[in-house]
């Protein structure tokens, strides 16, 4: 396997990709940290912050009011309760940290913005592997899921799952974001949250039937005609579109451990009836031919060094099947054994298209149990589906990362804070010369 | 006075004194006695206990006020008057108003065909809104006679910024706290709003 790390250590240095201008090439030392504490959620969903179960904060929550009015500084005593076994938490992740530390830092020129994170994580490895494809001596079959599931939770799979730092930006169009920010997408009814509904019942609403879904995700309640934001109470395709044209919308752009930092990406997303990919095509892609029920791509023995990784190799070097450095097309007849893993998605930097391929300027290093992941982000962009970022502006931006192989809300999410670019904020971006 | 007058009727003076000494010991203890042993809970319950029942938990419609805690423990419960009946000689009087159904306990007399309009909602509900009203209406006065809002000094940081807010936004305390002690009653979606001049008619 040694031979196999080199050979894939080599396979990305030859092939890193060559930026512009590199964020990392950007003098940090020069830039403000900012220190903002990032906390696990729970299922603190929109409409449980609008139930009387929010205490004495509900009326004031429903009328718009800032989550930090009340929660200001409370960030880790909120994380430590919620991480718990509790009303929030049904099914707790053993060993979770409540909160984090993230170094945030910002700056920009005439042509970028330029973000730093850093944030130490919980394992003393890099969140690296995602859920593999696994050979049982007769068919491929999921390995590793996040801790939230089930099968992770009673012993049955593994937790496996990337590490990924977020962004989410408003540039305030988008109904009390300033004040209750990443809350207000996270809702009942999406994954990992209460009242979940019958896969059936989501492809027979309206809404997900037009968008050909069958589960809900992000949304914003500016795409519900109740006034509790309810998950089937969709508006129109008509009326969605027009609220997007003018604006009400969410950028949303995760780094990935797995599925984007290999090829120095990150990916890009919209949120507004539902978190949709932003046009062309993300780095990431399924590898799995539903019809011959078997991965479309195996790695490439002469580039890797194997045509499959094991269990015990999964942390201790890349994985990441990439299509353009080291990936073939997948051989039924290449004699399999069992317990042999594919990663279940194959990442391209060079299939990556349109507004989704935006963020193509995003490193992330792991070192000395900490990730600092680097990223550009074109200003001016003019894609109907992103948030442009402009010199003289300022934004609401929301973060969060999702750390020790988990998905979904068990990821650690910040209060909303103002970021200006040559604006006043709370958190002002150094401009470059 | 004529001194002589008295020296002449010293029985109808000792009366008159005697009828002052009286008047003044009532002005003074109209008030303690009033709170103390007329207005009390039992007699408060004669009529508000049904209104109180919880068809779930039965004897648990209320709860102790202070919260019953091991610091708290030595505090005493507080009463009925002391929450709902603001205290001062004149407002002493909505006590004995209330009991004969005339006004409430902040002397708002009974506004029946107003109760009587709209749509339906629960007895149990509308006292509960009528007395957020008041409370609203009055700055909380009633619990502000035990609770001084400059001492108060809550543990935890959402207590602090809750309170720091409530006074930089000129917020009363029944504005969060409701259901404090009575059996939960939703707030109404319109509570606790302000009269803003510019929804004035014109003209």
């Amino acid at each position: 396997m040694k031979k196999t790390a080199i050979a894939m250590a080599v396979s990305l240095l030859t092939a890193a990709p060559v930026f512009a201008m590199e964020p990392a090439d950007v003098d940090w030392s020069k830039v403000p940290a900012n220190e903002l504490v990032l906390f696990y959620p729970g299922q603190s969903t929109y409409q449980w912050l609008r139930s009387k179960d929010h205490k004495r904060a509900f009326m004031q929550t429903q009328d718009g009011q800032a989550c930090v009015a009340c929660h200001l500084n409370e960030e880790k005593v909120l994380g430590d309760t919620l991480v718990k076994e509790g009303r929030l938490e049904p099914t707790p992740v053993e060993g979770k940290n409540g909160s984090i530390d993230l170094n945030f830092q910002v700056a920009y020129d005439d042509e970028n913005a330029y973000f730093r994170f850093q944030w130490k994580t919980l394992n003393n490895y890099a969140g690296t592997a995602h859920p593999y494809w696994r050979y049982d001596g007769k068919e491929w079959k999921v390995f590793g899921h996040p801790k939230l599931d089930e099968v992770v939770q009673n012993g049955e799979q593994p937790g496996i799952y990337e590490d990924r730092m977020s962004i989410i930006i408003d540039d305030g169009k988008v109904p009390m974001f300033k004040e209750q920010g990443c809350w207000l997408t996270c809702h009942n009814g999406e994954r990992d949250n209460p009242d979940l509904p019958e896969t059936a019942d989501v492809k027979d609403n309206p809404l997900f039937k037009h968008l050909k879904k069958k589960d809900v995700r992000k949304y914003i309640p500016s795409s519900r005609t109740d006034e509790d934001a309810s998950w089937d109470m969709g508006k129109t395709p008509e009326e969605i579109a027009q609220l997007k044209a003018d604006g009400v919308f969410l950028d949303l752009m995760q780094w990935r451990g797995h599925r984007s930092n290999p090829v120095g990406m990150a990916d890009d997303f919209n949120v507004m009836e539902y978190r949709l990919g932003d046009a062309g095509k993300n780095p990431f892609a399924k590898n799995w031919d539903k019809e011959a029920k078997q991965p479309k791509y195996m790695y490439d023995p002469a580039k890797f060094g194997n045509k499959s990784v094991k269990f015990e190799d999964i942390r201790k070097m890349p994985t990441t099947l990439i299509r353009e450095q080291n990936a073939m097309p997948f051989d039924p007849n290449a004699g399999w054994q069992e317990g042999d893993l594919i990663p279940e998605y194959v990442v391209s930097r060079e299939d990556a298209k349109g507004s989704a391929a935006d963020n193509s300027q995003a490193k992330g290093e792991w070192k000395d149990g900490m990730w600092t992941v680097v990223w550009a982000r074109k200003l001016n962009l003019a894609n109907p589906d992103d948030k442009a970022l402009s010199a003289g502006k300022s934004y609401n931006f929301g973060f969060a990362t999702h750390d020790d192989n988990i998905t979904t809300r068990g990821h650690f999410v910040s209060f909303p804070v103002t970021v200006g670019f040559g604006a006043d904020a709370t958190i002002k971006a150094t401009k470059l010369n | 006075m004529n001194i002589s007058l008295l020296k002449k009727h010293p029985l109808v003076s000792a009366a008159g004194i005697l009828v002052l000494v009286v008047m003044l010991a009532w002005v003074i203890a109209y008030e303690p006695v009033t709170r103390n042993l007329i207005a009390s809970d039992g007699l408060c319950n004669y009529c508000h206990l049904p209104w109180e029942f919880n068809p779930d938990e039965r004897l648990t419609a209320t709860r102790p006020h202070p919260a019953a805690s091991k610091e708290q423990e030595q505090q005493a419960q507080a009463r009925c008057v002391e929450c709902h009946l603001p205290e001062g000689w004149w407002n002493t009087t909505y006590a004995y108003t209330h009991f004969l159904s005339i006004t409430d306990l902040f002397g708002h007399f009974r506004d029946r065909d107003g109760e009587r309009a709209g749509d339906w909602i629960p007895a149990r509900a509308a006292t509960a809104y009528r007395v957020r009203d008041r409370l609203f209406e009055y700055d909380s006065n009633t619990c502000r006679g035990c609770h001084i809002e400059d001492e108060i000094k809550p543990k935890r940081a959402r207590g602090v910024n809750a309170h720091k807010l409530a006074k930089d936004e000129d917020k009363t305390c029944i504005e969060c706290h409701t259901s404090l002690v009575h059996r939960y009653v939703e707030p109404r979606k319109d509570a606790f709003k302000k009269a803003d001049v510019s929804d004035a008619p014109k003209g």
